[in-house]
């Protein structure tokens, strides 16, 4: 009985939470009893509190009975990745280096949770500092892919995706500077969204880098995730609620890139990939064949700007501490000390640039479908998998598909589209324009029913 | 990059060496390299003004 409860979906719950067919307090007992019977093997959560949030969930509950409503969130436990500030609880980021930082202040987005009733249960594990793609660099230990444990989960919000997967979260909040939302929802087998640049705030979060972070929802289905999303929206944003998104009006014209998106992609992957688009298709959806071109010189800005902004963000740190920073992290935030500042300003022409092309690539079509990774989960520690019988080095096939949204700032999210016949999760990226997140839900919606 | 330059630059921000992996990070830095030299070839990159941008949301209040 308490099981199941957590593959019930928020909405779902919210039904019988006002029904009073169940309590808040059954929901945090589920979700504990799951953490208990899988942490251990999986590693989602580097800390949480059973009896804060008990205590939570019976104000909540308390709340709700006395017809205190405050939202579709209102008695749900909810995961945060452990660069978001808890109040009196660590933010570790995954590393030695911030083990002892405990912050005095929530961040916005916890604030914005609790205002419309979530209950906090915990801090999700994460790839050290946010600086990775497969999730398995943390000083809590590799968080691990429900799906096939030997496996990576993706990263960096690897605990997020993986607890979501798992059942000890309802959702969680992710941060997606290259993908890093995206990347461990595809390979969990679940739905990440990586909001448009500044919908979200970042007030009381570590920073990775200034012009690309941005924090976004994770969750099993697309109508939970537009509840997370209408959460964490900053006010001044805040015209309408994403949730109305099938209310939106759409073209039903899909642009399929024709060039880059394939050139290194698992060929099982492709053929699901395409599957789904002739799904659309067959739904009546338009679909029309876009060229973007500079693909290569777009990502090869993208990991420019990280890398720099990167070092800059976390020079002090290594230099005062590299000890206390993992060794492949250290190594890689390096790299930032050898770009120049000329070649840092080339990179943002070709930022701005970019913004122009997606915009001109968008005026015709409602979004952008293509996969989201290009390989499925390599073993934990494995730095080189095989993509087609070609051996390749993770960082060029894990993000390669998702770093546009990124320089861009547009928004984009991964949806699960079904397993390989090896059992691990296939997914679709969505990438639309600016603000247009309901757009995307209303896309992600039509291919979930596919 | 020479690796005795790279090796100058981060003894001169007085990081022991043994703390860095310099196989890696020479790896590392060829396809950092890689990229900016790709950039090098595009044009717009020395002369580009921008036309449309992400106004509303560049101004992010973090």
């Amino acid at each position: 009985m308490l099981i199941n409860l957590t593959k019930l979906s928020i909405n779902q719950i919210q039904s019988a939470l006002r029904k009073g067919e169940l309590s808040s307090v059954d929901l945090v007992e589920a979700v504990f009893s799951n953490i208990e019977e899988y942490n251990p093997l999986i590693n989602a959560y580097i800390s949480y509190s059973y009896k804060n949030a008990i205590e939570d969930a019976e104000k909540a509950q308390a709340e709700i009975s006395q017809g205190n409503y405050k939202g579709l969130l209102h008695g749900i436990p909810i995961g945060v990745k452990d660069l978001i500030h808890l109040k009196g609880t660590p933010t570790t980021t995954g590393s030695r280096i911030h083990l002892n930082f405990k912050p005095e202040y929530n961040a916005e987005i916890v604030d914005n949770l609790k205002r419309n009733g979530a209950i906090i249960i915990g801090k999700e594990n994460m790839h050290s500092l946010a600086y990775g793609s497969t999730g398995d660099v943390s000083n809590f230990g590799p968080a691990k892919n429900p799906l096939n444990t030997d496996m990576i989960t993706g990263g960096s919000s690897s605990g997020s995706a993986a607890a979501v997967a798992s059942h000890m979260s309802f959702g969680s909040i992710g941060s997606d500077t290259g993908g890093s939302i995206r990347i461990p929802a595809a390979m969990c087998g679940v739905v990440g969204m990586k909001p448009t640049f500044g919908l979200v705030s970042r007030k009381g979060t570590v920073s990775l880098s200034s012009t690309l972070d941005t924090l976004g929802p994770i969750t099993r289905t697309v109508e939970d995730n537009s509840i997370l999303l209408d959460a964490l929206i900053n006010n001044r944003y805040k015209n309408n609620s994403v949730t109305t998104y099938s209310d939106v009006n759409i073209k039903k014209k899909i642009g399929i890139p024709q060039n880059f998106f394939f050139d290194l992609i698992d060929k099982e992957i492709h053929d699901t990939f395409l599957d789904t688009v002739n799904g659309l298709e067959k739904n009546g959806f338009e679909v029309i064949p876009i060229e973007i071109p500079h693909m290569e010189e777009f990502n090869a800005a993208h990991s420019v700007i990280f890398a720099t902004e990167v070092y800059e963000s976390m020079k002090e740190k290594l230099i005062d501490k590299p000890e206390k920073i993992e060794e492949e992290i250290r190594t890689r935030l390096l790299e930032g000390l050898f770009v120049q500042g000329h070649d840092y300003i080339r990179m943002n022409r070709v930022r701005d640039y970019a913004i122009e092309t997606l915009h001109r690539v968008l005026k015709d079509v409602d979004v952008l479908l293509t996969p989201t990774v290009g390989s499925y989960p390599s073993k934990i520690g494995e730095r080189f998998v095989k993509v087609n019988g070609k051996k390749v080095h993770i960082r060029g096939v894990y993000s390669k598909l998702v770093k546009l949204a990124n320089l861009t700032g547009f928004p984009a999210m991964t949806i699960p589209i079904g397993k390989s016949k090896a059992g691990f999760a296939n997914s679709i990226q969505i990438i639309g324009a600016p603000f247009q997140e309901k757009v995307l839900y209303n896309y992600a919606s039509e291919v979930e029913q596919i | 990059m020479q690796t005795e330059n790279v090796i100058t630059k981060i003894q001169s921000l007085g990081i022991n060496l043994e703390y860095i992996n310099l196989n890696d990070l020479n790896f590392h830095l060829t396809e950092l390299n890689k990229k900016i030299r790709l950039i090098d070839e595009l044009e717009i990159a020395k002369e580009y003004v921008p036309k449309f941008t992400l106004t509303k949301s560049r101004d992010n209040n973090c």
